[in-house]
């Protein structure tokens, strides 16, 4: 499903000096895509440890460690993002001819659309820090993770995100123009990493919809888990589909947001034993149970393979039978929305689980009208696997357009 | 159309980016660059009379507050201090932990800096340990906080970075087609006139 359609000029119409050029311009946008990518997984450790802290220490200060960590990423995604533009825009100046693969901006800087992203969303976390403070010194430290300016942090890291996939999406096309196929490889590959972080921010941001984000209709109950992650989930892999030129792209992606996962499983508790032993904290009372064992985050879960091998399977499918695009979108849309149905099932089933045993076996008396609300809930996967789907689309099309 | 729209997202960037570098020195660099106290307050810990002196009054929540302790004249041999500030009834915050650095020593006293989260009462917590043995002294702070900014001004602004994301999306989105149209276009009038040529 990958196509890269030219809007460029082609490998042979550029000669010597251009095409030296352009490789070098390729190799610096994977340098700065892949350093990129390393800020912001110290971003995604900073964000999950935070969530641990806030939920058994609490927000004491505004420079706690978990807080530093994604202050670094904030800064460094900013100042490597600038250095990129900086050296972009003395290359274009030098050779003209790059001038083609770069953005204009206020006719001072030319750079990769990406770069200009990244820097983009490194601003509006950076502003959005000290509004938090501001918001915590009036509502507290229960303040929900989906609080505005917490989701001001997380959208703005989301936008740089996309700025790393626009940053080395150019850079495989750039050098698959030069035929420098090494970088061609490691550009996807870095892709395979950004998405799968992508994957680890969202399905995190969206874990609390589980048991505070629900539709009130008459007696029902509808939980919106289902719908945000099928919406979510289904964006991703669609992007990966559309972006990555590789068989078994989602499975891949899904991989790596695996790996994540367990990168964020091993490095939390022991770093959270360490500090409160270091630095005399207690325990909020409420946590005092958990310590500093990991808090699930049941939206990061491994079921996600299933949707994964479940799109690769229908790709591969499509690819052997030679199937026409709008057979081959109806049926991943169709494999999308039975995974996802399954996906959110289990994480459904998985949170009741330990919803009943924090409480005991306590509640029921609502049987039929919870099974209800819970199928109705998984039927919201529906409507969400559409929409991500059709935003995949659609975005993976433009992203595609713009990947100079 | 498209430089007004760059100059205004770089101004915005620079004068976001000043805001944000004061509201962190505030936060931050207040509890290590001040001036002179503005309040002294007398406490006893066990055996030992002191005196707080506080560099800020009223005490903003969420900024770095610096403060000095000063045990009476005479007391001798070395001393270890211990600050933490537990939020009062109805206050949503946690215990903090307060920062005294010992070694150092200024006209006020030992300095050190603890931050109150949340607007509302406090209690800060000192204990002394030394040679008179352990002492704990209990002093009533109340925090502050500006007004509240209304939820849907603080929700608008949350959004400021996906609002940004999802127009650059719609102007891409839109030119692509556009592109694609103009391509379209100019297929067609090709094979047309090869059409002619050809005929």
């Amino acid at each position: 499903m990958a196509q890269i359609g030219g809007s460029l000029p082609q490998a042979n119409a550029i000669a010597g000096g251009a095409a030296k050029g352009i490789k070098d311009l390729a190799r610096l946008r994977l340098v700065t895509g892949s350093t990129l990518i390393l800020v912001s997984l110290v971003g995604l450790l900073g964000a999950d440890w935070d969530i641990q802290w806030h939920a058994v220490i609490g927000r004491d200060r505004t420079f706690t460690p978990p807080h530093d960590l994604i202050l670094i990423s904030i800064g460094l995604s900013g100042i490597v993002a600038l250095i990129g533009i900086l050296i972009e825009t003395s290359w274009s100046r030098r050779h003209p001819d790059l001038r083609l693969y770069g953005t204009d901006f206020l006719g001072v800087l030319r750079s990769s659309l990406g770069s200009y992203l990244v820097g983009f969303g490194a601003v509006c976390s950076a502003i959005a820090f000290p509004l938090d403070t501001y918001w915590h010194s009036l509502y507290g430290i229960d303040v929900s993770l989906r609080a505005p300016f917490h989701t001001m942090i997380y959208m703005g890291s989301v936008l740089g995100v996309f700025g790393v996939i626009y940053l080395l999406l150019s850079a495989a096309h750039l050098s698959e123009m030069q035929h420098d196929r090494r970088t061609a490889f490691l550009s996807y590959a870095g892709m395979v990493a950004v998405l799968g972080i992508l994957l680890s921010k969202f399905s995190t941001f969206l874990t609390p919809a589980l048991s505070g984000h629900h539709l009130h209709l008459a007696s029902l109950t509808l939980n919106l888990f289902p719908f945000l992650m099928a919406l979510t989930a289904v964006f991703v892999c669609v992007l990966a589909v559309r972006l990555l030129p590789w068989m078994g792209a989602t499975t891949m992606v899904v991989v790596v947001f695996l790996l994540v996962f367990l990168l964020v499983s091993a490095f939390v508790p022991p770093m959270m034993t360490l500090l409160v032993q270091a630095e005399h904290e207690t325990y909020l009372a409420r946590a005092s149970r958990i310590g500093s064992t990991i808090i699930p985050l049941l939206g990061q879960t491994p079921v996600l393979l299933l949707l994964a091998l479940s799109i690769d399977g229908v790709v591969w499918l499509g690819r052997r039978g030679q199937w026409a695009l709008t057979r081959l979108k109806t049926w991943v849309l169709v494999a999308s929305m039975v995974s996802m149905f399954l996906v959110a099932g289990f994480t459904l089933v998985q949170q009741i689980g330990l919803r009943e045993q924090a409480a005991q076996g306590g509640g029921g008396g609502r049987g039929g009208s919870l099974v209800l609300g819970f199928v109705l809930s998984l039927i919201l996967t529906v409507p969400g696997s559409l929409l991500g789907e059709w935003l995949g689309l659609t975005i993976s099309e433009t992203v595609q357009a713009q990947r100079r | 159309m498209r430089k007004a729209i760059q100059l205004v997202l770089c101004l915005f960037a620079v004068a976001a980016l000043v805001v944000t570098g004061v509201a962190f020195y505030q936060i931050v660099l207040a509890s290590t660059i001040h001036g002179a106290p503005v309040r002294f307050i007398g406490a006893t810990a066990g055996s030992y009379p002191l005196k707080l002196a506080l560099y800020n009054d009223p005490i903003n929540a969420g900024d770095a507050i610096p403060f000095n302790i000063a045990v009476a004249p005479g007391t001798r041999g070395p001393l270890t201090y211990q600050v933490t500030a537990s939020p009062g009834p109805g206050v949503p915050g946690g215990l903090s932990q307060g920062d005294v650095n010992a070694q150092q020593s200024t006209p006020y006293g030992v300095p050190g800096s603890i931050t109150l989260v949340t607007r509302g009462l406090w209690t800060l917590n000192i204990v002394i340990t030394g040679p008179a043995g352990r002492g704990e002294a209990e002093i009533p702070l109340t925090a502050v906080a500006l007004p509240a900014m209304p939820a849907w001004l603080a929700w608008n602004i949350g959004l400021l970075p996906l609002y940004g994301l999802l127009l650059f999306w719609v102007v891409q989105t839109r030119r692509t087609a556009k592109k694609r149209s103009g391509d379209g276009l100019s297929e067609q009038s090709m094979v047309a006139e090869t059409m002619k040529e050809v005929s």
